[in-house]
């Protein structure tokens, strides 16, 4: 079927083939040679497939035998959740505690009296060991950020956050302040308290909730049991931020959306159905909550969970407040009202029908103690009426920003009339200034050359200490040299200079002055850009603070909520961040309109954030929304990008390959007609169009749009740019995959040359040894042992071992070795591999395996078969599942384990493996390769 | 996800052969079966029970007691569809999440593993299904059926109103066809 089958037959000649197929298999065993000489005459195609066809219904394991359940669950799944939690015993170190005694369990973990292991502090912790999520080093780092973030959140109805990290098994922990206390319904209920005092502690919690959202962070699992009650009356938050902390860190999409952890009887309906979780889900569980603590039962009753529970989530209200199951008459009459409207607005569906914040919930429930009227009214005029204005969220946090607005004007107001003269006296200095620098370009200093803008800025820092000005225009310069440092990339002098704008316009303007907000911003991005994004992410927080207080316009304003929500993704929350684009495209959308192109370029931020999160379906129609917003303003950076975006979620996402290199067409030509001397994007569209069509198995365009890239790199840039031994490397991989081999050595030839230059090691290391391989497979065996060693000796040069990629490369000579029979010093290095594998993997790891193939094979060649037995044995078993059957790894484990059973008189069970493994291999290797001849030579001694 | 009146016209509307009504069928069916594994794969210990699956969304979708086998035709051979592009669209965003962005080489030599090796296979049956979809489509769908839909032998038959016997000797001659494409 190889290349014949990529065209279908004639409707007839597919009918033969489908009758002979199946009069063949009716065939005795030997016949088939007869029946197709008979049947087949001369027509060599057909005899051909034919005999494909058969030979492919004999083999065993076809990837459609086995149940999509089992294949696609690796790939729908997290690898290895653990399912029971193990309790860990009193006296166990975890991190710099010492665990003392459970104090329960639940659906995350365990949580556990605990006490420093150094008796740094004797205060005791509660210590939360989570085991549905096990993480990576890099979630690990993200985990520790993440969690200074959270540890500042310094409020008494929030139980501090002391610690956290991982434990030796890789499972997340988190040390809290150790709350004794019930949970907020056993409290009300052990008390049997009022509902006035029922009210009075819920409004504790909402307002500790507040205080969280305003600090941007979401609790995402609010519910009775982690909300407790001291015996004083106080109420503590426990888990603040958690669910999403490990949400965000699980590497799955499915797992992402917070279904693996939330509590679905107090899960908001687009918590369910896993969209954006604003603060407007806390404000459900909020509702929830009260509705439980009033009447004693959840809005939904126990039935929640499992399809159909979530389904009413989804779709249907909760019974009102005062018609909850199990109440009698004098408790539906306290509850009806507004207590059941306060619910009911709370419980609301639709997220932009609850209230607006959890302010605005315990507000509402303090007027209902006081008697007062409450803002919440069953399906008011008002909403009826806005409902059609406020057509989304964007629109309506709009409308709620202008009521601000209108609240806060008159300060506003006042403030920037007085500031808009300094302003206009300051922006008249800067300006002077900077031109001033054009005045200094002196062309005596650089006869016949241009000034460089670099240069022209280094004159300007010069000049800046012997210019008599006040402290404010002093400091908006340092902010303005600093920022256009940082444009022309110079990270190193845009970071002090702004350092020193912030500290100078603190000391004598001090925080709450518009030129510190702008230093603030200033630096706060350019770390969020580079350097420490979660520095910058409380610069940020601080400039907007600043901006707010002293009447910084809506423009601006906006402008660092966009900053700060760039600096909260790669600071790795992108919860937060999505928060805070929308607030940022809110304000925008106020400032100058639905159409600006500042407005598309926080929309694009947000989509990306969306992407980045697995919403695609949220991403989409923002992208779309930037592309209909910079259309009519024609070619640019942004809109190629914008363009070039789209095209990565059509391919990531919706799988619509057309549409995605049409995209990244449009991309290419845009950056060729603004670039027409070339540009780093061009080659970069070209390898994204090469990588998709490469997926779709167009393997000649891609390679030939491979080369496009690569030609076009080299002249912008010369031959030695790493990104160019990137390209390179995806065009040598899929040569390698075709089976070019010599194509293949020469491209990493090249990339070798790159690295060494570069001074990339570890990038270097991996092109050495793939060098290596290559040649392995080629044949050339001396010359791939020297380069196995070479990227072995440039691993070892800076990594510690045990390490895995120390053991690959081990374990690939040791592979080398067996190839040509030299077994004991494969043995040895096998032996190595394994031992460092073993060390830093976890069992059954299939790196593990490729250790005990070779290690297996290396004792076979030995003849030690009842060594290499249990080894091969497992692995046999382990790539039975784990690979494609026509994996060449599958043939050699077949062969050698068959080489075993024959070695041990198992004539009948090693002939069987053998002729499986025998068309693996030779289906995956040369024709003359020492295995492929192996299997032969076994087979023909056994049958002569 | 649409209301359950909305799926049964678009059920009368496949089976008459209206235009487009494949297609907007298989919209709602994907995006409601994706739901639904999502809340089977996010249980405490995940499973992925594609027949359940499948069933449940046709008595949801369909607003049927017991499966009609008139409209139940339509609706599996929507159902398993969608199932498969689910699949495949999880696959191959894994895959281009992996590929992305100019990274260094990835060591040749080491060995695919879990989602990667699975992801990698599910693209390659996608394809080879393809492939055989334009030699012959009813052998296609009848892998369609029985691996992605999960169904049995006897409702691929009923599904396809063909015989038992005639499925069995669809799905040979098609798992060695993709067999030897897969190779």
């Amino acid at each position: 079927m190889s290349e014949s089958g990529d065209k279908p037959f004639s409707t007839d000649r597919w009918k033969q083939v489908e009758a002979l197929f199946h009069r063949a298999l009716d065939l005795p065993k030997g016949d088939l040679d007869v029946f197709l000489e008979r049947e087949c005459g001369d027509d060599e195609e057909l005899r051909d497939l034919l005999e494909r066809l058969v030979l492919a219904d004999t083999l065993e394991d076809a990837l459609v035998d086995h149940s999509l359940e089992e294949l696609a669950l690796p790939l729908l799944t997290l690898p290895g959740p653990a399912h029971s939690p193990p309790v860990l015993d009193p006296g166990t170190s975890v991190g710099r505690y010492r665990l003392i005694e459970v104090l329960g369990t639940g659906g995350m973990g365990t949580v556990y009296r605990a006490e420093r292991a150094d008796g740094a502090f004797d205060r005791q912790v509660a210590l939360k060991v989570v085991h549905t999520t096990r993480l990576g080093d890099e979630a690990a780092r993200r985990l520790r950020q993440e969690r200074q973030i959270l540890a500042r959140l310094d409020h008494p109805g929030i139980a501090t956050l002391l610690d956290g990290g991982l434990t030796e098994d890789g499972l997340p922990y988190f040390a809290m302040e150790l709350v004794e206390g019930a949970s907020l319904t056993d409290f009300a209920a052990k008390r049997n308290l009022s509902t006035q005092a029922r009210i009075r502690l819920m409004i504790q919690v909402a307002e500790a909730v507040d205080f969280a959202h305003r600090n941007l962070i979401v609790h995402r699992d609010l519910k009775p049991s982690n909300i407790l009650v001291t015996d004083a009356g106080v109420v503590k938050l426990l888990d603040f931020g958690i669910a999403r902390l490990l949400d965000e860190e699980a590497d799955d999409a499915v797992t992402r959306t917070g279904l693996a952890l939330l509590t679905p009887e107090y899960a908001a309906p687009e918590q369910i159905r896993g969209d954006a979780i604003t603060t407007a889900a806390d404000v459900y569980a909020l509702g929830a909550v009260l509705y439980e603590l009033l009447s004693g039962r959840r809005p939904f009753g126990h039935v929640a969970r499992g399809w159909r529970g979530l389904e009413r989530v989804l779709k249907e209200e909760p019974p009102p407040l005062s018609q909850a199951e199990g109440l009698d008459r004098s408790d539906r009459r306290a509850l009806e009202g507004d207590l059941t409207t306060i619910t009911a607005k709370a419980l609301q569906r639709d997220p932009r029908r609850r209230y607006g914040s959890a302010r605005a919930l315990s507000d509402d429930l303090t007027r209902f103690l006081e008697g007062r009227p409450v803002t919440a009214r069953p399906d008011s005029l008002m909403y009826r009426a806005s409902k059609f204005v406020r057509r989304n969220r964007v629109a309506s946090g709009l409308a709620a920003a202008a009521v601000a607005a209108v609240l806060l004007g008159g300060a506003g107001t006042l403030w920037q009339a007085r500031e808009a003269r300094l302003e206009a006296q300051r922006a008249q200095a800067v300006g002077d200034f900077l031109f001033s620098l054009f005045d200094g370009a002196d062309p005596d200093l650089h006869p016949g050359e241009p000034v460089t803008a670099n240069e022209l800025l280094e004159a300007g820092l010069a000049r800046v200490d012997s210019l008599r000005a006040g402290p404010e225009v002093r400091a908006a310069l340092l902010t303005t040299l600093g920022v256009l440092f940082g444009k022309l990339g110079q990270d190193e002098r845009a970071e002090p200079l702004l350092r020193q704008a912030v500290d100078e316009s603190m000391s004598s303007l001090g925080e709450r002055h518009p030129t510190t907000g702008r230093a603030l911003d200033a630096l706060g991005t350019r770390l969020g850009l580079t350097g420490d994004p979660e520095e910058g992410v409380a610069l940020l927080k601080r400039a907007l603070a600043t901006r707010r207080a002293t009447g910084a316009t809506l423009m601006e304003i906006g402008t660092t909520q966009g900053n700060l929500a760039k600096a909260l993704e790669n600071a790795g929350s992108l919860d937060e961040a999505i928060v805070t684009y929308q607030a940022a495209i809110e304000t925008l959308e106020e400032a100058t309109g639905g159409d600006s192109l500042a407005f598309a370029s926080e929309l694009m931020g947000l989509a990306q954030a969306y992407e980045d999160n697995e919403r695609f379906e949220e991403a989409d129609p923002l992208m779309r929304a930037v592309l209909r917003i910079r259309q009519p303003h024609g070619d640019s950076p942004p809109h190629a990008t914008a363009l070039h975006n789209l095209g990565h979620l059509m391919s990531a996402w919706r799988d619509d390959s057309d549409s995605a290199v049409a995209l990244h067409s449009a991309s290419l030509d845009m950056w060729r007609r603004m670039f027409p001397d070339g540009h780093p994007e061009i080659s970069r569209s070209m390898e994204q169009i090469a990588r998709i069509v490469e997926l779709r198995g167009e393997w000649d365009r891609a390679d030939s749009l491979y080369a496009e890239a690569i030609a076009h790199w080299s002249d912008l840039y010369g031959d030695v740019h790493p990104y160019l031994a990137a390209i390179q490397a995806n065009q040598a991989n899929l040569r390698y995959r075709r089976g070019e081999l010599a194509q293949a050595a020469e491209a990493y030839g090249e990339i070798v040359r790159i690295y060494r230059a570069a001074g990339e090691i570890g990038a270097l290391a991996v092109s050495v040894h793939n060098l290596g391989v290559i040649n392995r497979e080629m044949g050339n065996y001396e010359r791939a042992d020297s380069l196995i060693r070479d990227g072995l000796a440039l691993r070892r040069s800076y990594l510690e071992e045990p390490h895995s990629t120390i053991a690959l490369s081990l374990n690939s000579l040791a592979g080398l070795n067996n190839l040509q029979g030299r077994w004991s010093e494969a043995e040895d290095l096998a032996r190595q591999a394994l031992g460092q594998y073993e060390e830093v993997l976890p069992e059954g790891h299939s790196s593990t395996h490729g250790a005990r193939l070779e290690l297996g094979v290396a004792l076979a060649g030995q003849g030690r078969w009842a060594e290499a037995r249990p080894l091969l044995e497992v692995v046999h078993e382990a790539y039975g599942e784990m690979l494609n059957p026509a994996d060449a790894l599958r043939g050699r484990t077949g062969l050698w384990l068959g080489v075993v059973n024959l070695g041990e008189g198992e004539a009948s069970v090693g002939r069987d493996l053998i002729e499986a493994a025998l068309p693996v291999l030779e289906g995956a290797l040369p024709d003359d390769a020492p295995e492929v001849v192996r299997a032969r030579r076994e087979l023909a001694r056994m049958n002569p | 996800m649409s209301n359950p009146p909305r799926v049964t016209q678009l059920l009368a509307a496949v089976r008459e052969g209206e235009e487009g009504s494949f297609d907007r069928l298989f919209e709602v069916v994907y995006e409601d079966l994706k739901l639904r594994a999502h809340y089977q794969l996010s249980a405490s210990s995940p499973t992925l029970n594609t027949t359940g699956l499948l069933h449940e969304a046709y008595l949801k979708l369909a607003g049927a007691e017991t499966p009609d086998w008139s409209d139940g035709q339509h609706f599996f051979r929507v159902a398993a569809r969608a199932m498969r592009q689910i699949v495949i669209d999880r696959a191959r965003r894994h895959l281009s999440q992996k590929r992305g962005g100019g990274r260094a080489a990835v060591d040749l030599d080491a060995v695919q593993v879990g989602a990667d090796a699975v992801a990698d296979r599910m693209v390659a049956l996608d394809q080879a299904l393809s492939r055989l979809s334009e030699q012959d489509p009813r052998l296609a769908e009848v892998v369609e059926l029985r691996f992605f839909g999960g169904l049995s032998v006897d409702e691929t038959a009923k599904t396809l109103g063909i015989s038992a016997r005639t499925v069995k000797r669809d799905w040979r001659l098609a798992r060695a066809f993709l067999q030897g494409h897969l190779g």
